[in-house]
């Protein structure tokens, strides 16, 4: 199963992406969102995953393009951190699925995934 | 005798030379002629005569053997006098035969016939004439014939004259001809000429060989741009192009477009290209050549080889830049001697004082008493020779402050009483009622030269009187000049000595150094620091009766004289400070330490900026001594650390034993409140601590104390926990590693950066660090540390919308904490690296 990860700080980039592939997933990794974008058009992900805040585009007008361009319903995860900016993302919906806060922890992360992607490998 | 002499004799001698045929050898026509004569005649002697000033010169002749002959002694001497022929059928008989004195070398001449030969302009240069032994006459037919001839015989002559001044006229032109090519071959420059079009016409030998071409090869080459390099040509034809207003292209037109248009040589750079393709450059000048009408016929292109000059001018850009590098270590040698010197100087002067204070007896006291003296001797010399190099490298500055001049004046005069006293001189100092209290100047300087000056003439003046004057002579609305004379009755100086009394090492007298002792340097000195301040060093003296020296200055008024700092006359012990010194030599640090000691003062030695920093914000202190020159951080950085982050207004004095240009503003610059030189007078930096104390009790804001400021610092005290990391890595050791290296890693830069940007108030920068940094000491746990972070980022981001404002302390403070805290973390990582990971091969 290929998803995406977007986060900009290496070392949780790195964690996380390891993590995620120790449990079968293929991840593409990538450090801005705009990358990330041209990857999304060329590939098919089975989830998004994406920092808030990132060099170039955010994670939500990453999140909009998705929904609004390229009309895809790909299930979108938001890492955000303990900020100001949480309650702005609450008041409204621009089209991710989930939010969650970091540090993010893996077990939560898995299971949120899994209530969103149709197919999942088996996670034992 | 009377020697007929023709009318116009000047003009006919001039005629005669003219056709340049006396003394010529003898021609066919011409003697051809006289054959004929000789012939229609049927007389055996015929001549054609010529009759210079004093001679009868035969061109051709007939029957004779004789070249010339005396005029006197001629028959044609008579000839010429008419425009007839003139007969004498027979010679006995006639009266001017009589008159001929008699010639031996003439043969007996019986008859004679001569018709004078007639130039256009009517002069008779000589004569046709016939002669025989035996007396005739001639038929009228001979006679007419004679005319003829005569006539003939001017024909000749005149053609040969003219044939024979067009081969002169041809000779020089081939001389010329000639030599302009001698000129031209033999010149080292290269020449060439063209037509219009930019055909070669003509290449000289100089070119030829610089462009490595034969002669045969150039024929046939149609233009000297040929050898031109190509990018150049069309780099010029651009620039013509665009300096004329029409496109030029890269043809010969660019070459000599300019010098045809501006009418005058036109000469540029170029480089040649040789026929093995060397480029050579060269100095090429480009001129129109033109006819009698002012119409171009071609141009003119001079080159000369530039090689040389280049390479000279190379040489000496080589030489500048050596010269100038030489002036650098020069300079630089002397700052750094000046600190070398006076280090140990420093320790030398400061611990005899020190000793000198201890109890000694009587005898060391005098030996301690020597050294003093020594030391104080080699101080003087040492600055007088740094200061004499620093005014000839121009890096001597007058620092203008504010001070009071009689205070100044009554203390030099103090300085040096005892030392008049003890000669019994009467010493004393005038000044003017009407001299103004304060001025802005340079008080070293002054004090500097008038005790050079005074102490001079109290050195030199065995008994009698030294005095110095100060009076004002002159006011502006913004200066005032006070002029100050040091007047003597001593040894004087004598009139020849007088001139190079101010030049280095002359002391007047060879004797006086012997004598009187001292470097020689203190005049020169004195000069110069006058004229740096605009003023001029007189002297006026009398071998035997004194000396006078004499200078004014003029100093700017001071506006307000609430800017005095007051200074305190005698060093008094107010309280107990607690003082940091910032100083890396360990006998400076128990100088200070001793002296402070002395003082009642509690002393805390950091050896480098950065421990300085770290004693700092452990413990509270009333003042910082700030060595200058100290390895890794030094005073300038530390200070700035301490104003810029800390934001700490504890006062610092600065210590140095530089004392290079602007240094003394530059540590006020940075927020530095005092300034002490190394050696320093224990009494000097009392005074400093003084002033700097008091100034600041007004400024001071209370001292912030880390260790107990009101904010949450339990981040300092959290520990690292790798339970996330680990579940992240599911188990995988080589995961860990890499990780806990990244981490170190990364921290170390990031927080490097979030340094500087919180210094230089990059906010935007701040924000993003700060954030970035959070996800990093997320995965190990440090919760804490990302809550501090998170109040960084939001005062950052506080910043960025008001567009204004400033870090608060409690911030500021937490960063601090924060970057030792992370020190200490990755040190841990890199321990636990060793001892729990490192056989785990990777």
């Amino acid at each position: 199963m290929k998803i995406i990860l977007a986060e900009d700080n290496e070392l949780l980039r790195k964690s996380l992406s390891f993590f995620l592939e120790t449990k079968g997933f293929i991840v593409d990794q990538f450090s801005n969102g705009k990358e990330a974008l041209e990857a999304i058009k060329k590939n098919n992900y089975a989830i998004i995953l994406t920092d808030i805040n990132m060099p170039g585009i955010s994670g939500m007008e990453m999140t909009q393009f998705v929904r609004k361009e390229l009309l895809l319903d790909t299930p979108i995860i938001i890492f955000t951190s303990s900020n100001v900016e949480q309650t702005e993302l609450d008041s409204f919906d621009i089209g991710a699925n989930e939010f969650i806060p970091k540090p993010v922890s893996p077990s939560v992360l898995l299971i949120r995934m899994s209530r969103l992607i149709k197919k999942m490998p088996d996670i034992n | 005798m009377v020697i007929p002499i023709p009318t116009l004799e000047k003009e006919r001698l001039e005629a005669l030379k003219s056709y340049n045929v006396l003394d010529t050898p003898p021609e066919e026509e011409l003697d051809n002629i006289i054959k004929l004569a000789s012939y229609i005649c049927q007389a055996p002697i015929a001549m054609l005569s010529l009759i210079d000033e004093k001679r009868q010169w035969y061109k051709s002749k007939i029957g004779l053997e004789l070249e010339e002959s005396c005029r006197e002694a001629s028959f044609c001497q008579y000839t010429i006098m008419s425009n007839e022929l003139l007969e004498i059928p027979d010679t006995i008989s006639s009266d001017i035969f009589r008159k001929i004195p008699l010639d031996n070398s003439y043969p007996a001449i019986r008859f004679y016939a001569g018709i004078p030969l007639t130039t256009f302009q009517g002069h008779n240069i000589g004569t046709l004439c016939i002669n025989d032994i035996k007396p005739k006459t001639l038929t009228e037919e001979q006679k007419r014939s004679l005319s003829i001839l005569a006539k003939q015989i001017m024909a000749i002559l005149e053609i040969r004259n003219r044939n024979y001044v067009i081969k002169l006229k041809n000779q020089k032109i081939l001389s010329l001809i000639k030599t302009q090519q001698l000129i031209f071959d033999g010149a080292n420059y290269s020449i060439i000429f063209t037509d219009t079009e930019g055909k070669i016409k003509k290449i000289n030998k100089a070119c030829l060989s610089l462009l490595e071409y034969q002669k045969e090869e150039i024929r046939g080459i149609s233009s000297p741009i040929l050898f031109l390099d190509e990018s150049e040509l069309a780099k010029r034809a651009a620039y013509l192009s665009e300096k004329l207003g029409k496109t030029i292209d890269a043809s010969f037109e660019a070459l000599v477009g300019k010098a045809r248009l501006d009418n005058q040589a036109d000469a540029n750079e170029w480089t040649f290209i040789s026929k093995t393709g060397n480029k050579i450059p060269v100095w090429l000048s480009v001129t129109c050549i033109f006819d009698i009408e002012d119409t171009i016929v071609g141009y003119l292109i001079v080159a000369e080889d530039y090689r040389f000059k280049k390479e000279a001018e190379a040489e000496f850009i080589k030489a500048k830049k050596i010269a100038e590098q030489a002036v650098a270590m020069k300079d630089n040698f002397l700052a750094n001697m000046s600190h070398e010197i006076r280090t140990p100087l420093n320790a030398i002067i400061g611990f005899t004082d020190l000793l000198a204070d201890s109890t000694l007896n009587h005898t060391q006291q005098e030996y301690v008493g020597n050294v003093k003296t020594a030391g104080e001797n080699l101080l003087l010399i040492v600055n007088d020779i740094l200061d004499l190099s620093k005014i000839e490298s121009g890096k001597l500055i007058i620092d203008i402050q504010p001070f009071d001049v009689k205070n100044t004046l009554k203390h030099v005069y103090n300085l040096l009483n005892v030392k008049a006293k003890e000669k019994q001189l009467e010493f004393n100092l005038f000044l003017d009622a009407d001299l103004p209290d304060m001025v802005s100047g340079d008080k070293g300087r002054l004090n500097q030269i008038l005790v050079n000056l005074a102490g001079n003439a109290i050195k030199f003046t065995k008994e009698g009187e030294v005095y110095i004057v100060v009076k004002k002579v002159k006011e502006t609305e913004e200066t005032v000049t006070l002029e100050f004379c040091v007047k003597d009755t001593g040894i004087g100086i004598s009139n020849d000595k007088l001139e190079t009394i101010f030049e280095r090492f002359s002391q007047g007298e060879v004797s006086t150094t012997r004598n009187f002792g001292g470097t020689g340097l203190g005049l020169s000195i004195c000069k110069q620091l006058i004229d740096l301040q605009n003023g001029d060093l007189h002297v006026k003296s009398k071998l035997g009766s004194g000396s006078k020296f004499y200078f004014s200055i003029a100093y700017e008024k001071v506006s307000q004289p609430t800017l005095i700092v007051p200074k305190l006359e005698t060093p008094v012990v107010k309280q107990k400070l607690s003082i940091l010194l910032c100083e890396d030599n360990p006998i400076n640090q128990r100088l200070v330490l001793k002296v402070m000691q002395g003082f009642g003062f509690d002393l805390d030695i950091a050896h480098n900026g950065q421990e300085g920093i770290d004693l700092l914000c452990k413990k509270r202190y009333d003042l910082i001594l700030m060595d200058l020159e100290m390895p890794k951080k030094d005073g300038y950085q530390t200070t700035i650390y301490i104003r810029e982050f800390l934001k700490s207004k504890i006062p610092i004095i600065a210590m140095t034993a530089h004392s290079l240009v602007g240094e003394r503003q530059n540590c006020y610059d940075i927020g530095m409140n005092g300034y002490v030189t190394k050696p320093f007078r224990q009494s000097d930096l009392l005074n400093q601590i003084q002033e700097v104390m008091s100034n600041s009790a007004h400024q001071a804001k209370p001292y912030i104390d880390i260790n107990h400021i009101d904010i949450d610092a339990s981040f300092r005290v959290e520990k690292i926990n790798l339970s996330y990391l680990k579940d992240l890595s599911s188990g995988s050791p080589d995961f860990e590693i890499e990780m806990m290296e990244m981490f170190i890693l990364r921290v170390a830069t990031d927080m490097e950066l979030l340094e500087k940007a919180i210094q230089n108030k990059t906010y935007r920068t701040v924000k993003s660090l700060a954030h970035g940094l959070k996800s990093s000491l997320s995965l190990f746990q440090l919760n804490k540390s990302v809550e501090y972070l998170s109040q960084l980022e939001g005062e950052a981001v506080q910043m960025l919308d008001n567009n204004e404002g400033e870090l608060t302390e409690v911030v500021l403070i937490g960063f601090e904490i924060l970057k030792r805290k992370l020190v200490d973390t990755s040190e841990y990582l890199t321990q636990l690296l060793i001892t729990d990971y490192s056989n785990i091969a990777s």
